[in-house]
């Protein structure tokens, strides 16, 4: 045992790592009197992790590779981390490898047992100050390789988080985007199912339309033959041809017929065929055969097919009128875009909601405005949607006003203003989000994706929906563009589709 | 004169036409009314009551304007002088809330939905019409013609062992 160790002092940490593992090769060998060199083929491992190794491994030639086993995995190192002297770090913990080791390349290898290290090491001072120093800058070297592993760590640990939150987000967004998708596909099945139905219904209608006609036109035939006909032609016809007298007015003229005749109950028989005076009455029942009774009975069964007539011919008209509106506001047979009459959307659907206006007072205010390019079925769902929130808010009673007026050469736009108690500033904002919805613990249609579909369909047209709420006025501004979207958006409302 | 009356409540004229000559059967033994609104159904009852008729069966449709079926059916029943009256909605648009209501607030007896059948229409009105008068009418022997003979003459009998 010569001089204590000092490396600072011989300058050894100065070298580099190559410089001195090399050193401290040749110093080894030469202390061992060049033992003999192993020679290993790829593929072959030197040892296991875990496994006792009872000596060092120094790396003459070729590469090798380290790696270990987490939960199954073979996770691989990066062969700086131990440099060429292999099972340093096993000597300070019970001469256990770290890692496994398995040859990449062919390798030339010096296998030192720890008999053997300790032997040259009590021969050569250099020898220990060599070991110590490489062993010193191992540790920095790993050292300074776990800070930089923190730091890592915590970048990864961000990008995670990050990462999440995107994830998140992408999940509520299409999660969103799949509830829009479900709504506007139970939008498109009802379409295409009312458009069915609505076809179905107009060959019975036109079928009831035609045969009252028929039945109308044979009585009169079958009546003309008759030798008191005309008479009963005459109140078929009236009674055919009058409009409904309302139930107050039918009372009222009761009365003043009852003072008349005299006749409470003949008042009332004659006031429901409508013969409001007995002039009248002697008029009609002039050529009638039979006894006053037998009169009497024959007008009130004329009557009776003259209004039954007029009833049926009536409400066919109005079935037909509304599956011709509910034809049009599915927009069946048209393309997806073309010019199209806001207002006829307006009224198509005021129309399809009417047994919901029986007490809204509606005024319309039509300025004249262009035909727009737009979708109309998507538009009349905005419209449906917009005009069902105010009747909603309005508990079905209240006044609705449709305003449509011209803003410039380009755009136009749609008011929709109900009589509600109005929309609480704080859920201003909400409204248009997907799901918001007052109606709470409320069976109803739709799940609260109302405005946010609408909104959503007239940014599709390239327009702007706005909202403005105060107690009994709440105003739905709906504006758009004369001649559709511009081009930038119908892509990339396009590319959202795709 | 006839003393009891059958009230029809219903805002479509058409439809009023219908309801009133399927209830011409019961013609002969009550004086029928229609109405086409609440308010109007007031004016009658207003009338009838003038006249010394009572009501004996409100017959209503429930989405009219103005006051709904439900809510004039509720008001009778607040009404001493119309507790009695057998009630039924003919609608079609009466939701479960409003029907619930009617049961529970106005004693609702029957709810016939349109469009309805005539046959199952006259049967109701003949029952409906039948507990009525057995409950309210002095003498039943002019009812038992229109309405359910069989009940009403048991009833008399009943009344006759009585005495």
């Amino acid at each position: 045992m010569s001089e204590p160790f000092n490396p600072l002092q011989i300058g050894l940490l100065n070298l580099t790592d190559e410089e001195i593992e090399d050193g401290l090769i040749s110093e080894l060998d030469f202390q061992l009197h060049s033992p003999p060199r192993l020679s290993v083929d790829p593929g072959v491992t030197l040892f296991e992790e875990e496994q006792l190794l009872n000596g060092i491994w120094i790396l003459l030639e070729g590469q090798v590779e380290l790696y270990r086993r987490i939960k199954g995995e073979k996770i691989i190192f990066h062969s700086r981390t131990t440099g060429r002297i292999l099972g340093l770090i096993a000597l300070a913990r019970n001469s256990r490898a770290v890692f496994s080791c398995t040859a990449k390349t062919p390798l030339k290898l010096l296998r030192v047992s720890n008999q053997e290290l300790d032997t040259a090491l009590q021969q050569s001072d250099t020898l220990r100050n060599l070991l110590i120093s490489v062993l010193l800058q191992s540790m920095g070297r790993r050292q300074k390789r776990l800070i930089e592993l923190q730091e890592e760590v915590l970048q990864l640990n961000k990008e995670i988080a990050a990462e999440h939150e995107q994830v998140v987000q992408t999940l509520d967004e299409l999660q969103k985007a799949q509830a829009m998708l479900v709504e506007s596909e139970k939008m498109a099945t009802l379409g295409q199912l009312s458009a069915g139905v609505a076809h179905e219904l107009n060959n019975p209608v036109a079928a009831i339309i035609r045969a009252s006609d028929f039945v109308h036109k044979d009585l009169l035939t079958l009546s003309s033959r008759m030798a008191d006909g005309h008479g009963l032609q005459d109140i078929l016809e009236r009674s055919f041809h009058s409009e409904s007298v309302s139930t107050r007015t039918q009372r009222v003229l009761r009365k003043e017929l009852a003072k008349e005749t005299a006749d409470t109950e003949l008042a009332e028989r004659l006031v429901k065929i409508g013969i409001h005076h007995t002039a009248e009455y002697r008029q009609l029942t002039a050529d009638v055969s039979g006894s006053p009774e037998e009169q009497l009975e024959k007008l009130e069964l004329y009557h009776q097919i003259g209004s039954a007539l007029r009833n049926i011919s009536s409400c066919a008209e109005r079935i037909s009128g509304i599956v011709q509106s509910l034809r049009s506001y599915i927009h069946a047979d048209s393309p997806d875009s073309e010019y199209i009459a806001v207002q006829k959307g307006l009224d198509d659907t005021l129309l399809l909601f009417s047994n919901r206006l029986r007490n809204v007072e509606i005024e319309k205010e039509y300025e004249p405005i262009p035909e727009i390019i737009a979708n109309a079925g998507e538009l009349n769902q905005v419209w449906t949607n917009i005009i069902g929130n105010a009747l909603d808010a309005m508990d079905n009673q209240g006044k609705l006003i449709v305003k449509t007026r011209r803003i410039d050469e380009a755009s136009i736009a749609v008011s929709i203003i109900d009589s509600g108690p109005g929309i609480a500033p704080e859920n201003l904002q909400k409204i248009f989000q997907l799901r918001f919805t007052t109606r709470k613990g409320r069976v109803d249609f739709g799940l609260g994706l109302g405005l946010s579909i609408t909104r959503s369909i007239v940014t599709r047209h390239g327009g702007t929906i706005e909202v403005a709420s105060a107690p009994g006025r709440t105003e739905f501004t709906v504006t758009l563009p004369v001649k559709g979207p511009a081009e930038q958006v119908r892509s990339s409302s396009q590319e959202n589709a795709s | 004169m006839k003393k009891i009356a059958i009230l029809c409540v219903e805002d479509e004229p058409e439809v009023r036409e219908a309801v009133i000559r399927d209830l011409q059967p019961f013609a002969a033994a009550f004086r029928i009314e229609a109405a086409e609104d609440v308010a109007d159904a007031r004016e009658v009852l207003q009338e009838l009551a003038e006249e010394g008729v009572a009501l004996g069966l409100a017959l209503c449709d429930h989405m009219m304007p103005g006051e709904s079926g439900v809510e004039f059916l509720v008001s009778l029943q607040a009404e001493a002088a119309y507790q009695g009256a057998r009630k039924v909605l003919i609608t079609g648009q009466a939701g479960l809330e409003d029907t619930v209501r009617a049961v529970n607030e106005a004693q609702l007896h029957h709810y016939i939905a349109k469009p309805w059948q005539p046959d199952a229409l006259a049967a109701v009105v003949k029952e409906q019409l039948t507990e009525y008068v057995i409950g309210h009418a002095d003498d039943l022997k002019p009812y038992v013609a229109v309405l359910d003979g069989a009940r009403l003459m048991t009833e008399i009998a009943k009344h006759a062992a009585d005495k």
